[in-house]
């Protein structure tokens, strides 16, 4: 047993071993340098080799992929990321995929790191239906890199056994009816945004007095919380929630897995809507980045957009798309939220500094700690 | 007649269909170093558990001093117990250990302390007082085990094959400190053992268990001079048993010999059959034709051949084929012999003899 | 080449082993710790000690203590639990205990987000246990059971539970039972036996149970994050956090560096102890 322990010897020899690697990692970022030469090559729609999407897991109908594969003779393979840094880290490293999922923020991250491909959204047939709220987003001013997947709002779902003096404001964050059976989603942007608008700053501000403001409408708002999450469906069905900060299409989900579903409801809030998305886009390591921007037109086709939100229950803004979800959503409709009403990027979450980032991030922690 | 100690009224225990003990009836003297002598699963261990409390008898009643005790829990019995393993407390040191029993008794502190000294120098573990369980020496585990058990004055001791652990030397010298140290603190001992050897060397009296039943109490010299039965005789030493009928006048007919049996009593009608038994030491061996070396006068003899030889370093023990048939073992001292080891050779013919009062008549 | 050489080849690949999976990482971890996040949200290595300024920074303490207290109750939830159903088996459980040992296990197999999960759906407010205390007029409404500290504290001991009960088993089941007679013996009744002779002499398990417990205690987020409510952040949740949510890995780094450390502490304290108590049994 003696041998467990060290000596001073062994113990400087350590902390020598550990400076080492600080000096010698310093300035070295966690991830190689990639070979980005291929990223400001524009991609050509046309068959050049078999298929791998990277994914979240049960995010599309699979016969979606099998059907093109069909079609175009080739392999359509998928594989899953848990959550979006694990997808960057993949990426970084040099995984070689032909179609990522990322959502609006990272399409953001990805270009400016000169890890996806541009291509010409006019060679893309079905592109030409796709909500002009997505024409030059923040995160993609040419509308070059990405094309949206599915897009979210986030608003305020209740149950209206349980509440009804609700008043289509994030005030409802606080609603007295429901103290203490509130759950604020538990997403440090989500969180820190809604206090944002309901104090009428930028959806996205920086500015510490600001944000020092908003850091105490949360400290507030906590007080007749019940939880930070982001099991929507879980926490309404189950009666947890009375009230809670939600996406759209999880109160989709919660309301398929009712018998009655008109007692879930939702509402976007007067001080402002955020809008998420998930897109596609094409990888710099890509190898086959042709079909890849062929599956990219398939998928948004009226057929596969509509089958695809029947499948999982998320809006898509397209032809198809919007149909399926409109009627997914029929006896609510304020679940489908008309994206050519909202104005622009403003409705979108960015941050486009570290310090921001960083900002935002110690504010979240001292709400939640 | 002494003071009773305990009183073992008819006491049974059964486990489901096994009966362990089976209606013992025992009466141990106050003062008196007592043996439960007999082999492993006689029922000696559980007899022993039932008089500290572990074990509920399933009918009978057990008297210390007088009181019925057999449904006292044991915390609650002034009984002590060596057990087999010491079971001394790993976490405690040799003080510790010896104090743990007047410290649940509330014992005052000054009390505590003279009477451990008391108890480790009785059994000279002064200089260890301090040392932790794990850095004794088997003897010195067993010694505080001792200790620990005796420092509460119990009315008995229980000693549950207490010197099982140790080597042989080491046994022998612990046999007599045990006696010794029990001479000193008078108290009564029950000691458990299966080692007949020790139970005869260090008892008042010895009480032989078989499958659950008492079958002979005594004296150390009466269960080994007269046992009472085959399974006696068998346990104490190795016997040489012999199958015969009574013919009257104290002789016994076995194979083609009569053999005297002054013993015999005096209800055995000729005819009955009778198992007589000699001990291997009382058997003499003569060459024949030199027949007066060991073989006395008064001895009846008989002739046979050395069928085969055991050398024990005592002394020999020889495997005799009788020439009436049936077979004897003899064990010769080497006590008187000037030449070793070429007196006997197998196949020897030579008279075998032994006195007539040594023949013991068993059940 | 001589014996001592030869075995000696044969440690290679366990130490290889545990070079590349263990020391390796860890290095880069507390390199990583010393850096900051560039313009494009990459970790990169430095020499910055602003990291572990920030770890000490008074809004993270209240956290800190917080998964301290959340982890020694659950320990001492654990140990009374644990120790009766340990003691059971050993001692009682016969020609059964592998049954039981085993029946103990079994849930454990099932991934612990998952068992989890399976807690959130039976205790929530219309969950089946509530459903039962309403229907039987327990109560007019549904008890709050999730969301609460104590509800995070319950996932963590039924999370960590086999890690005391299986070191408690061992160390009764080798026991030697003629200790706690001699205990019974010596005048000690049944609590004071337990308490002066038992314990002691299961104090290698009792130990050992509450390192294992304690440890990954501490350091858990699936409790806190599926059964916690508004205060109920441990560090784990806030190491999470930092490397999937903010994308703040030089800072995460330095919370896992400090939180290694703290538990390290425990963990030399607890060797220390495991050698002499080898050393008095040899």
């Amino acid at each position: 047993m003696s041998d467990l322990r060290l000596n001073r010897r062994q113990l400087l020899a350590a902390g020598a071993g550990l400076a080492l690697t600080a000096y010698g990692a310093s300035g070295c970022t966690v991830e190689r340098p990639l070979d980005t030469s291929a990223a400001g090559d524009i991609v050509e729609p046309k068959i050049d080799g078999d298929l791998l999407i990277f994914n979240w897991a049960q995010y599309m109908d699979p016969a979606i992929k099998k059907e093109f594969g069909e079609k175009y003779g080739v392999e359509v393979n998928e594989v899953n990321f848990d959550n979006l840094e694990a997808m960057m880290v993949k990426l970084r490293s040099g995984g070689e995929y032909d179609l990522i999922f990322p959502s609006s923020e990272y399409v953001g991250r990805l270009r400016k790191e000169q890890l996806i491909r541009p291509f010409d959204r006019s060679q893309v047939k079905n592109a030409a239906t796709v909500s002009p709220y997505f024409d030059g987003p923040w995160y993609d001013p040419n509308s070059e890199f990405s094309l949206p997947y599915t897009y979210y709002t986030t608003g305020i779902a209740w149950r209206t056994d349980k509440v009804d003096t609700m008043t289509e404001s994030w005030n409802d964050m606080s609603n007295p009816e429901a103290f203490g059976k509130i759950f604020m989603l538990d997403d440090f942007q989500e969180g820190i945004g809604q206090a944002n608008l309901l104090n009428g700053f930028y959806l996205n501000t920086a500015k510490p007095e600001e944000l020092e403001v908003s850091k105490e409408t949360l400290l507030e708002q906590k007080k007749g919380l019940r939880g930070f999450s982001t099991l929507t469906a879980q926490n309404l069905v189950s009666g947890s929630a009375w009230i809670q900060q939600a996406w759209n299409g999880d109160v989709v989900n919660a309301r398929n897995q009712v018998s009655d579903p008109s007692i879930f409801r939702y509402q976007t809030c007067k001080e402002g809507v955020p809008v998420g998305t998930d897109a596609m886009s094409i990888p710099v390591t890509a190898k086959s980045p042709g079909t890849a921007l062929l599956f990219i037109d398939w998928v948004l086709s009226p057929k596969n957009a509509y089958r695809n939100v029947m499948w999982n229950g998320y809006p898509q803004p397209v032809a198809g798309g919007r149909e399926a979800f409109a009627k997914l959503v029929k006896d609510d409709p304020s679940i489908d939220v008309n994206l050519n009403e909202l104005k622009g990027s403003s409705n979108e979450f960015r941050l486009d500094t570290p310090e921001a980032r960083r900002e935002w991030n110690r504010i979240w922690t001292e709400v939640k700690a | 007649m002494a003071e009773q100690a305990i009183k073992i009224d008819g006491v049974t225990k059964r486990y489901g269909e096994f009966v362990a003990v089976d209606d013992v009836n025992l009466e141990i003297n106050k003062g008196e170093f007592f043996s439960l002598l007999g082999p492993s699963g006689c029922g000696k261990t559980t007899t022993l558990r039932m008089l500290a409390g572990f074990e509920v008898p399933t009918e009978g009643r057990i008297l210390l001093e007088g009181e019925p005790v057999e449904k006292v829990p044991p915390h609650k019995r002034n009984v002590n117990m060596v057990f087999q393993s010491y079971a001394l407390f790993e976490h405690l040191d040799v003080e510790g250990n010896v104090a743990f029993g007047l410290k649940r008794k509330k014992t005052p502190k000054a009390e505590i302390q003279t009477r451990v000294a008391d108890a480790l120098e009785l059994v000279d573990l002064s200089s260890r007082a301090k040392s932790r369980a794990g850095e004794l020496s088997g003897g010195q585990r067993q010694r505080v085990a001792l200790a620990r058990a005796l420092v509460n004055r119990p009315q008995v001791l229980l000693l549950d094959e207490p010197l099982g652990a140790l080597d042989l030397k080491l046994r022998r010298q612990m046999q007599i400190e045990l006696k010794q140290i029990q001479r000193e603190v008078g108290i009564t001992f029950v000691y458990v053992t299966h080692d007949q050897e020790e139970a005869l060397s260090m008892s008042d009296r010895i009480a032989v268990m078989s499958d659950g039943r008492v079958v002979q109490c005594g004296a150390p010299e009466e269960i080994y001079e007269h046992p009472s039965e085959e399974f006696v005789a068998g346990f104490i030493g190795i016997s040489n048993l012999l199958q015969g009928k009574a013919e009257g006048q104290g002789r016994v007919r076995v194979g083609g010999n009569s053999l005297p049996v002054p013993d015999l009593p005096s209800d055995f009608r000729t005819g009955d059959p009778v198992q007589i038994a000699v001990r291997p030491e009382k058997v003499a061996v003569d060459e024949i034709g030199n027949d007066n070396e060991k073989i006395q006068p008064g001895m009846f003899t008989v002739d046979g051949e050395i069928e085969s030889m055991v050398y024990l370093g005592v002394g020999n023990q020889l495997t005799l084929k009788l020439a009436s048939g049936g077979r004897l073992v003899a064990l010769e001292q080497a006590t008187y012999r000037v030449q070793s080891d070429d007196q006997w050779q197998v196949g020897q013919q030579v008279r075998v003899g032994w006195h007539p009062e040594h023949c013991m008549v068993l059940s | 080449m001589n014996a001592h050489r030869f075995w000696n080849w044969f440690l290679a690949p366990g130490t290889l082993w545990i070079l590349v999976l263990f020391a390796a990482p860890l290095l880069l971890i507390f390199a990583l710790s010393f850096g900051h996040v560039d313009d494009f949200g990459r970790g990169v290595y430095g020499f910055k000690l602003g990291n572990y300024d920030d770890v000490f920074n008074s809004t993270y303490l209240p956290v800190l203590l917080r998964s301290v207290g959340y982890a020694l109750a659950t320990m001492l939830i654990c140990l009374a639990i644990g120790y009766p159903v340990a003691y059971y088996i050993a001692r009682f459980g016969g020609r059964w205990r592998y049954v039981l040992l085993a029946a103990l296990v079994i849930p454990f197999f099932v991934n612990y987000l998952v068992r989890t999960y399976a807690w959130v759906a039976l205790l929530a407010d219309e969950g089946l246990v509530n459903n039962a205390i309403v229907d039987l007029g327990l109560s007019d409404a549904p008890v709050q059971m999730i969301n609460t500290p104590w509800a995070v504290i319950g996932g963590l001991v039924y999370g960590y539970i086999i890690f005391m009960i299986l070191p408690l088993y061992g160390s009764i089941e080798r026991m030697d039972q003629s200790v706690v007679e001699a205990g019974k013996d010596l005048y000690g009744s049944p609590l004071q036996t337990f308490i002066h002779v038992t314990i002691p002499a299961t104090q290698a398990g009792i130990l050992a149970g509450c390192v294992l417990v304690f440890l990954p205690s501490v350091g858990d987020f699936v409790s806190a994050q599926l059964l916690g409510g508004p205060d109920t952040y441990m560090v784990g949740n806030l190491i999470q956090d930092q490397f999937f949510a903010a994308s703040n890995w030089p800072f995460g780094a330095a919370l896992t560096m400090i939180m290694m450390l703290f538990l390290s502490v425990w963990m030399v304290l607890y060797l220390r102890r495991a050698a002499k108590g080898e050393a008095e049994v040899l």
